[in-house]
Formats: C-alpha cells, sequence, structure tokens
C-alpha cells in the first residue's frame, strides 16, 4: 500500500537486521501494532527500548502486569526539549544510541526498538530531520544480528513525497499480525476504514475463526461502517454469508457491512443468490 | 389483501381460444389497477397488443423463454414481484406461457414441480396466475397441469380440476421413484474428516476438464460446499462425492447414510431474507445449479446437483488421470 518496493511483513516475523516502518492510521492501529511488538518481546525476555513523549506514558502491549526489572527501557523525548521550547534530534538519538548499546553490552538475545517519530515532523524542515534520524536508526540498526526496530509515523501527516522518502530508507512496512493464518485463509484487521481483509477461501472449516474475528472488529468499533476487503478472497461459502448477514442485522442501526473489492467469481455468487436474501450487506469499491 | 390467490390453467387449441380467455383476464386486471405481465411469445405479444389496444399500455409484456429459464430464479423473481405488489396493496396479475418445448425430461419435471410448488409459495401474496397450455404440446404436459392448477378456464368459467393435487402431495410423488444409479466409471472421493478446500479442489479439477464455464465452476463450488457441510452437519457417514458427466450435463452428488425426516425443508420455496437465522441454503444450492434432485429415507440420503455444459463433441478422457 505505502510502497511497492519494501517488503511488507506482520509485526510477529520481524527478525534482527528489520528496521520497518508503521505509517499508522490513528491511535487504535498504532496500539495494536505496537503492542504486539512490544508484548511478545518481554514474552520472549527480548530488550525492549520504546521512545516516548514522557517517561510515564502508557507503553502499549503491557496489559496492566510490570515487565520483569531491566527488560523495558522507555526512553523520554521531554529530556530533549531545548530552552526555546523545540527538540535536539540529535539528543533524542543518542540517547537512543547509548540505550541499544548498552543492551549490547547485556545478555539479551535480541533488542527490539521502536519510536514514534511523527514529533520530528514538528521541527523546522521536518521531513530533512526525520530522513536524518531514520539514517541514524538504519546505520545503528542494520548491521547488527540483535536489533529489530520498527519507526512509527502518522500516516495523514505524510505528503506523497514524504512516504516516498520513507519507504527508500526502510526495508520493510509493518502489518498487524493476522486475527487467524493457515494454508488456506488468513484474516488480518484492517484500520482504515475499520474492518478485517479476507484471503485465501473461507467455509465451514474456517467459520469458528471468522466469528472471532468480527467479534473483535465489533468489540473495537464505535459504530461506523465495518469494511471487508475481499480483494484476495477466492472462495466463500452460504454459512459464511449468512454470518456477515447476520452481523448486519444485530448492528442494524449503525453503519452497514461493507463488502470491498469483491472478486468477480463472488459477485457472481451473490447475484445468483440475490442480495435481497442477504439485507444489510452493501457493495463497496470496486 | 383482500384478493384470494388463484392458480388456474387455461388450455387451448387455436391463438382465438387463448385470445378468449387472456383478455378477460387481463382486462379485469387492468381495471382493478393490478400490476398485469402477460409473459409469452412475440407472436402472442403482437396479437394481445392488437387486441387490447389503448389498455395495452397497462400490461408489461415479457418473453417466455427468458421468463421461464431457470425453476428456482423464475419462482424466486416472480415471488419477489407478487410480495412486493401485496405491499404496496396492489395484486401480481400474470399470464403465462411457460416454456415447454425443447425441454428434457427431468426439466419438464422440475417445471411441473413448479407449478404445483406456485400453489404453495403463492398462496399469502393473492396473486392471480392463469397459465396456458398448448393442447399441441406432449400429453402428459396438459394432463399434469391439471394436477398442479387448482382451477382450470373454460370459457369465462373457472372448474376446479378434480384430479388437482396438494402441493408437497404431488413433490412426494415427483421423487418417489428412485434415481438411476451413477454409471461405473464416475469419480469417486470418500470424504472423511475433510477440509473443505480439498473437495472444491478435486471438483475443479474434474470441471476443468469439461467445457463448463468458470462462472457455472464458481455456482457449483458453493453448491458442492453446501452439500458437503450439510452431509457432515446432519448426515452418517460414509460421505462420497462422486461426480460423471451426461450428455450436456456435469453431474455430482453426495451421498451419506442419514435420513431427512423434513420433507418440506427441501429448499422448494424461498425463505424469508436473513436477518435472524436465516437459512437459506438448499435454496441457494437450487438457484445455482441447472437441477437438484434428492432422495431421502432408510437407505440414506442422496442429493444430486446438475450443470448444464455446452455441448462435448467428443467424450473427454475425465476419469484417466
Amino acid at each position: 500500500m505505502e510502497t511497492l518496493s519494501s517488503v511488507r511483513r506482520p509485526v510477529r516475523e520481524l527478525r534482527p537486521g528489520d528496521h520497518a516502518w508503521l505509517a499508522y492510521s490513528g491511535e487504535d492501529e498504532q496500539r495494536y501494532v505496537v503492542g504486539s511488538f512490544v508484548r511478545d518481546g518481554l514474552d520472549a525476555s527480548h530488550k525492549v527500548i520504546y521512545l516516548a513523549g514522557s517517561d510515564d506514558v502508557d507503553v502499549p502491549g503491557m496489559n496492566g502486569t510490570p515487565p520483569r526489572s531491566g527488560l523495558l527501557t522507555v526512553v523520554p523525548l521531554e529530556e530533549a526539549r531545548r530552552p526555546d521550547g523545540g527538540f535536539d534530534p540529535g539528543t533524542v538519538l543518542e540517547a537512543l544510541a547509548c540505550e541499544i548499546a548498552g543492551a549490547e553490552g547485556g545478555d539479551f538475545g535480541t533488542i527490539r526498538v521502536t519510536a514514534d517519530m511523527t514529533w520530528t515532523l514538528d521541527l523546522p524542515d521536518g521531513l530533512t530531520q526525520l530522513l536524518r534520524c531514520e539514517r541514524h536508526i538504519e546505520q545503528a540498526v542494520c548491521p547488527s544480528t540483535r536489533v529489530t526496530a520498527i519507526c512509527q509515523i502518522d500516516r495523514r501527516r505524510l505528503t506523497a513525497d514524504a512516504r516516498t522518502a520513507l519507504a527508500a530508507s526502510h526495508s520493510t512496512v509493518v502489518t498487524p499480525n493476522p486475527e487467524f493464518a493457515d494454508s488456506v485463509l488468513q484474516i488480518v484487521r484492517t484500520f482504515e476504514p475499520v474492518g478485517l481483509s479476507l484471503l485465501g477461501e473461507l467455509d465451514a472449516s474456517r467459520h469458528m475463526v471468522l466469528d472471532q474475528a468480527l467479534n473483535t472488529v465489533l468489540t473495537a468499533s464505535r459504530g461506523e461502517e465495518i469494511h471487508l476487503d475481499l480483494a484476495g478472497l477466492g472462495f466463500i461459502d452460504l454459512g459464511a454469508l449468512n454470518m456477515l448477514a447476520d452481523v448486519a442485522a444485530r448492528r442494524s442501526g449503525t453503519g452497514p457491512l461493507v463488502l470491498d473489492s469483491m472478486p468477480v467469481q463472488l459477485r457472481t455468487i451473490m447475484e445468483t443468490v440475490g442480495w435481497h436474501m442477504l439485507p444489510g450487506l452493501r457493495l463497496g469499491t470496486v | 389483501m383482500s384478493q384470494a390467490f388463484s392458480h388456474r390453467v387455461l388450455p387451448y387449441d387455436r391463438a382465438d381460444d387463448l385470445l378468449d380467455g387472456a383478455l378477460p383476464f387481463l382486462r379485469e386486471g387492468i381495471e382493478g389497477g393490478d400490476r398485469v405481465l402477460a409473459v409469452t411469445t412475440l407472436a402472442m405479444h403482437m396479437l394481445l397488443r392488437d387486441k387490447l389496444g389503448a389498455d395495452a399500455a397497462g400490461v408489461e409484456f415479457f418473453e417466455s423463454d427468458k421468463w421461464y429459464a431457470h425453476p428456482a430464479r423464475y419462482l424466486a423473481d416472480t415471488l419477489a414481484l407478487a410480495e412486493t405488489a401485496a405491499w404496496q396493496k396492489r395484486r401480481l396479475r400474470v399470464l403465462g406461457e411457460p416454456a415447454w418445448a425443447r425441454r428434457g425430461e427431468l426439466e419438464l419435471l422440475e417445471w411441473q414441480r413448479v407449478e404445483a410448488i406456485t400453489n404453495a409459495a403463492f398462496a399469502e401474496t393473492g396473486a392471480a396466475l392463469l397459465c396456458a397450455y398448448s393442447r399441441s404440446l406432449p400429453a402428459g404436459v396438459v394432463a399434469a397441469s391439471r394436477q398442479t392448477h387448482p382451477e382450470t378456464m373454460r370459457g369465462q368459467v373457472a372448474l376446479s380440476n378434480p384430479g388437482y393435487q396438494e402441493p408437497w402431495t404431488y413433490n412426494a410423488r415427483l421423487d418417489s421413484g428412485p434415481l438411476p444409479p451413477p454409471p461405473d466409471d464416475s469419480l469417486d472421493l470418500d470424504i472423511q474428516v475433510a477440509d473443505l478446500y480439498w473437495i472444491r479442489a478435486y471438483v475443479t479439477d474434474f470441471a476443468r476438464r469439461t467445457p463448463l464455464p468458470e462462472d457455472d465452476l464458481q455456482r457449483l463450488l458453493v453448491a458442492v460446499t453446501e452439500v458437503v457441510t450439510n452431509a457432515l452437519r446432519h448426515g452418517q457417514p460414509p460421505i462420497t462425492l462422486r461426480l460423471w458427466l451426461e450428455p450436456g450435463e456435469l453431474v455430482c452428488e453426495v451421498t451419506d447414510h442419514g435420513h431427512w425426516t423434513d420433507r418440506t425443508g427441501f429448499g422448494l420455496i424461498p425463505p424469508k431474507p436473513a436477518g435472524g437465522a436465516g437459512r437459506f441454503g438448499l435454496w441457494a444450492v437450487r438457484l445455482l445449479c441447472s437441477i437438484v434432485q434428492i432422495r431421502t429415507g432408510r437407505d440414506g440420503t442422496t442429493v444430486r446437483l446438475r450443470l448444464q455444459i455446452p455441448a462435448v463433441p467428443v467424450p473427454l478422457p475425465v476419469n484417466s488421470a
């Protein structure tokens, strides 16, 4: 989506040496992806270095339990504040590099680093500053056999040029972990629009996982339209269509269930069976 | 809806006989504010327009060949029109001339089944249906029409058909005999704890070596998946899938050793649209396939799906792999 040149990889598949970026659409997506990254790291006793606005930040992925001492380090941006109120990227990066170096000296197998870099865009000549920061991080991460990094950027702040430049400075685009994945079906949450992306084939063998994923999205939604991206869906059975219609009926009064990018073979089925049999389902973007 | 549902047969020898019965029927609807349809041949459209004069503006004309193209789809579409009209406090009135010519034996039976089921499906809509049958049709077709229509029009008078049978009785009689056995060279698959994905791969491999069009293959895959899912959920093992070709048709059969007890659960009447736990599985299977045959009893249950395929010039070695 953001780029053709970068590799897209779910957050759980990031490996040491990966310098990935996350262009999040809002706080939900940001906390969902970064939360996975932090939680998986702490669970595996990886060192997690988290660059934040201040040191009392609500780190995503903590589930309310404090991590084992020394595993998580929060590097507060606050300390890099200059007397004029701006931030000095050099100071921030120095602090970050210092933490990485310190961790490499420790006995951690893997070091996970993540930072929301959107603040650099507020500096004079923001994009240049951001790319300068990225080069520093790239130099710290890529030669390493132990460091994995995710740079988070608010997608809404990016121009097309900025996207291109960021794509060029990262090897990997990080995506959410799938809600479900096996050799036949993959279900991934989407955040803009809110919904799910379905890939593969969906039938009664996997109705349960669809139900769970739908519930997850419904619970997290705020009554907006729910979109299902079907571009990669090769098959859907009548039972799953019924489940979708049931969800739409339960949500009557709020936004409809919108089916985006429906492949032509699925449209043939919908038209043969009749859309009127499945009220509440709407065809979205083609 | 105050008007009563009617479903009458109008046998005719010559076009004039048809006009004598049809014109008062159509005029009554035009005057009464009904939604009036004439589904006949193009030649009959001309005659009707000529006789109706300015009144013809109150009639929608459709061609029989297209209107009566597929039994379940016909029933779905026409029933939707009847329900919409009823909801608008109107009545749907159809002069229909089902396209009986050039139908195979199994197709004839399916259309006769539709005529019978019509009495159950349209009962609540108050629709007025007048079905014209030429006496030049095979004798069995006209005779069957007297069993599937409660009344016959003779001139302007509607007479009860003494041979009329209740829809579900008629339907059960159509299915009373056994299906012919599958051919010896059918391609068989015993379904164990299958991932349905592999069953579709199997059906696809077979169908791709026939001229079955791609969109019909997709319809077949949805239908097979539904029938196998039903067998796995409600049937008894062993479950077997069989595929073979007949002239002009691909046939796919699913058998299991279970026994259905609900005889109205054959998906012959469109269910109400979902919105609760609407189960429309077998009904949708009928929409997706050309013909669906079901037999269930102590010996087990068979669901046979048939899809028309373009003529096959030479037998294909579909079972040779």
